[in-house]
């Protein structure tokens, strides 16, 4: 029966199909809405669950510290005459083999599978620390112009698009920017160009050829620089912005200049915000794997960057005595490419075949790659509520 | 050391209207600063326009260079090759859908026979491989070359015959074979020794029974096997003369590749002689230059090789058309199965479009002229509409954009369905409904999937959600799916899903800011109107949002259509068109994007050659697609935001 | 039609206040209300910033029940006789017949057609016939039709501040309501239209009861036929307009006229 309004009670009416069709609809959204929740977490426990595993180990110290301070190399299998398999790496191989001995029936090997990660692991630190210096500066000094200088205009308008649209700039083009621009055209300094070099500016002592950097950590972490650019600026204004104007307009009424106000009276109060935000840009430049292919990373190398055939330096003397030397081999880091995780899960995803040998190395990788990433993030998002809850003007 | 008297302090006020005014090349310091942090902030601007410049540095030659290479594959007369070639390709897969349609028909005599045969083989290998190791031991004995002691060999055979026995006795027999005969087997699997080789009579008579039945059917469906037969050596003739006309081809084009060489090589030469300081540098130079010299290929004179065998290329050409006319006129109308008619049918029904296909081609042999020049917009054409990217070919390098673009289109959109619906459902719920402890749930969880490396998704899509999918095609009361059950684990769909996953927090995000941004009046006005908090939501607030929630959708597919590494790993990176006659099971099948193709092919290629500037116009593309994207976006933000004006 | 059925009979107090208490979270906001508004009548509710007149108009049509915390702790609200907060009582109903107007003109982003058959169309009127004339009349009574009937399909967002808050009018008076709550309707907007919209409750006042907020005391004369002066959640007076302005009971309430007030 369909209650109907009447003088007794004027305001009756059947709700109760329409309370149903509420429930029902906010169940519908609601479902819908934790299917994709559901769906993270499950990937996050398939990952936990076949990645944690190579990490971790039940002995002390818990961690599989052989994966994680070892170089990728190539995983033999070697069967025996009873059918049981032994996992090892080069050397092991031969080993194995000679005490087999007859009873050796076959060996198969498997790249990239063996070992650890420390490779791509400090490759993959190289490149955020450059990719990261180079955004903060770029990026901080811009949104200081933004929050602090700009005035409405052109030019400040033409700057909020080029953010807008460098944000969704697709990565694989930055990777053919990063490649066009820094591996083959940008400055060094050199004796003698090379044949490829742009054009080359003599400077009496050196020539500043522009010939490019090749592939290396430089290269790559100017292009992921780039990448993140957009997020550091926009995150960094919001920052700046959040500072009350009272604080401006009181330096400025004591009369500091402009730079003053912003040196003493802005910055201070900014800097934790920057910095805690500047943090996912972290996550996001050691996530990326499209910019650094052509520009920094390489499939396989069995030596850390600073590891390479080199006279030592003279024993006896101090590091100081040589300390153009030391600076240079410092500086040398850079200059060479590196393995990066992201980069590694790539080769190892696609580029051998999916087996239980190759599993441990691919989710071992992906486990602790996705550690890394999503706790950056994770501190980033804490601290920047933490922050807002200290900082409440 | 107490001063006897502290220095004058300086007067306040002079202090502090001390002209503290210093100047750095002519400029207020001041200024200098803002025009230090004008500067950094014009490195977004400078960056946008540095990577354009850069993409078109490398990218913009590949018009004039494709232009070269079509004009050598013209005059070398490759084209004229292509034009029998292409349309000649129809006839592998005609044949090979009567060839199935054949295979089908006859089947429905001999598969039983053929099954129980093939059943027998596998079980007798399956037998074979569990007693490997001791066959294997005896083997190798007796090959020694002292045979051992002869009680030696009777333990190892023993020790075979056991280990045979055993296998023959684990192994799972199908109901294929009655009780006997399963009994049969297994006495003859037990019985295998390495020194007998013939087959153990059971396994004969299976074999013989096949080859009988195999008979019968044949002689049944007479009529389509020697169609098939006769349509299947249709055009042999035709692609003997075929081939050596290819070839020929080929060989001038060779030889015109290393003329060009060696021409631009004397040339570079030349003009290093020219600037050359040193008179022994530059008479070494010049002499390099002579040395470089190449015999020119007159290309005319050997096309006209070619052209002048037209005549026999049309002569083989009516006879290939004639004899698939023949065989099409001969195809029965009924094959032994539904399917096999169906797919006889679709062979009937496109065999005549073939022939004529076959016959313009022909026509089209005389109007072919290997001096036409190639204009600039019929290369433009040939790249954004081309429908072949072919790369180190042998033959001709095609660089067609089609394929890569449909395939990146077919998987935005299939992401796009996909996450749209989600993320809009998931921000209305958590915007309007969800409690407090609800919204501090939902809404980290979604934005962290932002932080998820799109690497690790595209190993995702590998290791899990492809097998997910085709586990889920091979599931019996779900095959009214169409495209189900799935040929391949990397398809479009599988990269569709993931990038849906990818972009949900993007458009989730943005799509709740959009309702958050919806006037608190207007919900007060529906309010009190009576009206309940769906219809609240759905009449007003959803509305009002629109403009937001649809800029959302389209940053998302900027985002999706950007996006790479997930294509590259699992799109399943086949270089072709998909299928569309497939209906909407096109979307399981493998495809190629325009992101996956640079990386998967930048790191091969020389720098300069015509694919590397294929690949950077790849990106130009791209980089203006997003620009497009975006404008798009703020476009739509823009136009449907009134409360905001 | 309930408007036909009430006025055959004397009418009893469209909305009636009893002994109601009302409080937001632990805070109280209102003490001890009583109040009658009479059929046909407009009822002005003025008082200081604060002192709950808005809080009390809402109480009307149960506008507060979206606070979470908010509730009547004492007392009850009739409206046509019956406690609002009874349980059978359906809120979309009560809200369908005590119209609101909000002191921001806020039509939706949508044409002016749809902002008036907005109600209708909420309590599942689909008739597009009876939807047009439920339009053109509310839009007459509200004189907005003469302005506005070329163009009803704009966007209301086009229209001007007062026409905005006009079509609002119209909008809640779509839907036939017996009670019009109005909270500050004019203090938006510019004196002209504040003008037009005094003259258009003279005219509603013939059919619907309405009760206003307002802190503009000239406005309370102009308009209303009854006053209800509160302070500090409390009801101090409430009286026929004439007597209030010119013969205040209260000490409070003839300070608060007269401007001296602390």
């Amino acid at each position: 029966m369909n209650p109907v309004p009447t003088a007794e009670n004027p305001f009756a009416g059947d709700n109760s199909g329409i309370q149903k069709r509420e429930t029902a609809a906010r169940w519908a959204l609601r479902v819908g809405s934790y299917i994709v929740v559901i769906i993270t977490l499950a990937i996050m426990l398939h990952i936990f669950i076949k990645g944690a595993p190579v990490t971790f180990q039940s002995k002390w110290p818990f961690v599989n510290t052989q994966f994680l301070t070892e170089l990728p190399s190539q995983l033999h299998v070697i069967e025996d005459k009873q059918g049981n398999h032994y996992e090892t790496g080069v050397n092991g191989a031969d080993a194995i083999k000679k005490q087999l001995g007859d009873n050796f029936r076959s060996e198969k090997t498997i790249a990239y599978s063996g070992g650890g990660i420390l490779g791509p692991i400090v490759g993959t630190a190289l490149l955020v620390i450059v990719s990261v210096g180079v955004a903060l500066f770029l990026g901080v000094a811009c949104a200081i112009y933004l929050s602090e200088y700009a005035k409405h205009g052109k030019f400040l308008e033409m700057v909020r698009l080029a953010i807008l649209n460098l944000a969704g700039v697709p990565s694989v083009v930055f990777g053919l920017f990063g490649l066009g621009a820094f591996v083959l055209t940008a400055p060094v300094f050199v004796d003698v160009p090379a044949d490829r070099s742009v054009f080359a500016i003599p400077l009496g002592f050196t020539t500043l050829s522009f010939e490019g950097w090749d592939t290396c950590v430089l290269s790559g972490g100017f292009t992921l620089a780039f990448v993140i650019l957009p997020v550091i600026i926009t995150a960094s204004e919001q920052c700046l912005q959040a500072v009350p104007q009272g604080f401006r307009e009181t330096s400025m009424a004591l009369g500091a200049t402009r730079w003053q106000t912003i040196r003493y009276s802005v910055l201070p109060f900014a800097t934790p915000g920057i910095l805690t935000s500047s943090i996912l840009g972290i996550a996001r430049a050691a996530g990326e794997t499209a910019p650094i292919m052509f520009t920094a990373a390489l499939a396989f190398k069995d030596k850390l960057p600073w590891q390479k055939d080199l006279p030592p330096l003279p024993a006896d003397a101090s590091i100081f005595a040589h300390w153009e030397q030391s600076v240079s081999r410092f500086l040398g880091i850079f200059t060479e490419s590196v393995q990066a995780l992201p980069y590694h899960i790539y080769t190892l995803a696609a580029k051998i075949p999916q087996n239980e040998y190759s599993e441990r190395a691919q989710y071992g990788s992906v486990f602790v790659f996705l550690v890394l990433v999503a706790s950056l993030a994770a501190s980033s998002v804490l601290l920047r509520k933490r922050l807002r809850a200290k900082y409440r003007w | 050391m107490d001063s006897p008297e502290p220095p004058p302090r300086p007067p306040l006020r002079t202090l502090l209207v001390r002209n503290r005014k210093r100047t750095v090349l002519g400029m207020d310091p001041q200024q200098v600063i803002k025009y230090f942090f004008g500067l950094n902030a014009s490195t977004a601007v400078i960056v946008l326009v540095l990577i354009m410049l850069f993409l078109l540095r490398e990218g913009i030659d590949f018009l004039p260079t494709y232009r070269n290479e079509l004009v050598t594959y013209r005059r070398a007369g490759l084209e004229f090759c292509d034009i029998i070639d292409k349309p000649l390709k129809e006839h592998q897969s005609l044949s090979s859908s009567l060839r199935q349609s054949v295979s089908g028909s006859l089947d429905t005599l001999g598969k039983t026979a053929r099954d129980r045969r093939d059943a027998a083989f596998l079980l007798k290998n399956q037998a074979e491989e569990k007693a490997t190791q001791q066959r294997e031991t005896l083997e190798q004995a007796l090959e020694q070359a002292p045979p051992p002691a002869a009680d030696k060999l009777d333990i190892l055979r023993r020790e075979q015959q056991k280990a045979a026995a055993v296998a023959a006795a684990s192994l799972v027999y199908p109901d294929l074979f009655t009780a006997a005969e399963k009994q049969q087997l297994q006495t003859e699997f037990a019985a295998l020794t390495p020194e007998v080789t013939d087959l153990p009579p059971f396994l004969q008579t299976l074999a013989a029974d096949f080859t009988a039945k195999d008979h019968e059917a044949r002689t049944k469906f007479e009529a389509l096997v020697t169609a098939q037969e006769e349509f299947e050596e249709a055009p042999e003739g035709l692609q003997e003369v075929l081939d050596e006309l290819k070839e020929h081809a080929q060989e001038t084009k060779e030889k015109a590749d290393e003329f060009h060489v060696l021409e631009t090589n004397r040339q570079r030469l030349l003009e290093a002689a020219a600037k050359a300081k040193n008179a022994d540098e530059k008479a070494s130079l010049t002499e390099e230059a002579e040395a470089s010299v190449a015999e020119p290929v007159n290309l005319d004179e050997r096309t006209k090789e070619l052209t002048a065998r037209a005549g026999e290329l049309r002569e083989q050409l009516e006879n290939y058309v004639k004899a698939a006319e023949k065989a099409s006129a001969s195809l029965p109308q009924e094959a032994g199965t539904s399917a096999a008619t169906t797919m006889l049918a679709d062979v009937r029904a496109k065999l005549p479009v073939h022939v004529q296909e076959m016959r313009d081609a022909a026509l089209q042999l005389d109007q072919w002229r290997s001096d036409k020049p190639v204009s600039m917009i019929s290369v433009i054409a040939a790249f954004f509409f081309g429908s072949q990217w072919i790369t180190n070919s042998s033959w001709q390098d095609f660089f067609g954009f089609v394929p890569l673009l449909t395939g990146s289109l077919v998987i935005a959109l299939i992401a796009i369905l996909i996450a749209t619906p989600i993320s809009v459902i998931a921000a209305i719920y958590t915007n309007q409904f969800a409690s407090e402890r609800e919204k501090e749930i939902i809404k980290p969880i979604i934005e962290f999937i932002q932080a998820i490396p799109s690497v690790v998704l595209g190993f995702i899509g590998i290791s899990l959600v492809g097998n997910l999918i085709k586990d889920f095609s091979e599931v019996s009361w779900l095959q009214w799916v169409p495209g189900f059950p799935i040929q391949e684990r990397l398809n479009m769909f599988n990269a569709g899903c993931l990038l849906a996953f990818m972009a949900v927090p993007t458009m989730f995000s943005l799509s709740e800011d959009a309702l958050n941004n919806v006037p608190r009046a207007y919900i007060d006005a529906s309010d009190a109107l009576g009206a309940t908090k769906l219809q609240t939501v759905f009449r007003v607030i959803v509305p009002a949002g629109i403009s937001g929630i649809l800029s959302a959708i389209l940053l998302g597919l900027g985002r999706v259509i950007g996006e790479t590494m997930v294509v590259l790993l699992v799109a399943g990176n086949r270089i072709a068109i998909p299928d569309f006659s497939a209906g909407p099971g096109v979307i399981f099948q493998p495809a190629h994007t325009l992101t996956g193709i640079i990386a998967q092919e930048l790191g091969e290629v020389s720098r300069g050659s015509s694919h590397w500037q294929a690949l950077f116009m790849v990106g130009i593309v791209l980089f203006a697609i997003s620009l497009l994207v975006n404008w798009c976006a703020r476009a739509v933000a823009r136009r449907f935001e009134p409360h905001k004006a | 039609m309930s408007a036909d059925s009430t006025a055959k009979t004397t009418p009893p107090p469209v909305v009636q206040v009893r002994d109601m208490d009302f409080c937001y979270g632990t805070s109280p906001a209102l003490f001890d209300i009583n109040l009658k508004v009479k059929y046909h009548r407009v009822t002005a509710l003025i008082g200081p910033s604060g002192c709950g007149k808005s809080t009390l108009l809402r109480c009307i049509n149960r506008m507060n029940d979206r606070v979470p915390s908010a509730r009547v702790t004492k007392g009850e609200v009739l409206v046509k006789g019956k406690n609002i907060h009874d349980a059978d009582v359906d809120l979309t109903q009560l809200r369908k017949q005590v119209g609101m107007v909000f002191q921001k003109s806020n039509p939706f982003p949508k044409s002016i057609y749809e902002n008036v058959a907005y109600g209708l169309r909420i309590h599942g009127e689909k008739n597009k016939s009876v939807l047009d004339e439920a339009v053109e009349r509310s839009l007459r009574q509200s004189a907005l039709w003469d302005e506005l009937k070329d163009r009803l399909n704009a966007n209301a967002l086009a229209l001007s501040g007062g026409q905005q808050q006009r079509l609002c009018i119209a909008r809640a008076i779509a839907t036939l309501p017996d009670v019009l709550l109005m909270d500050e309707p004019c203090s938006a907007l510019d004196p002209i239209s504040t003008l037009k919209i005094e003259e258009l409750m003279h005219q509603l006042a013939q059919e619907y009861t309405i009760v206003i907020v307002t802190h503009n005391m000239q406005q309370a004369v102009r308009v209303s036929d009854y006053t209800a002066f509160l302070h500090l959640g409390k009801l101090v007076e409430f009286a026929p307009t004439e007597e209030l302005f010119t013969n205040p009971r209260e000490k409070l309430t003839e300070s608060y006229l007269r401007g001296t007030f602390s």
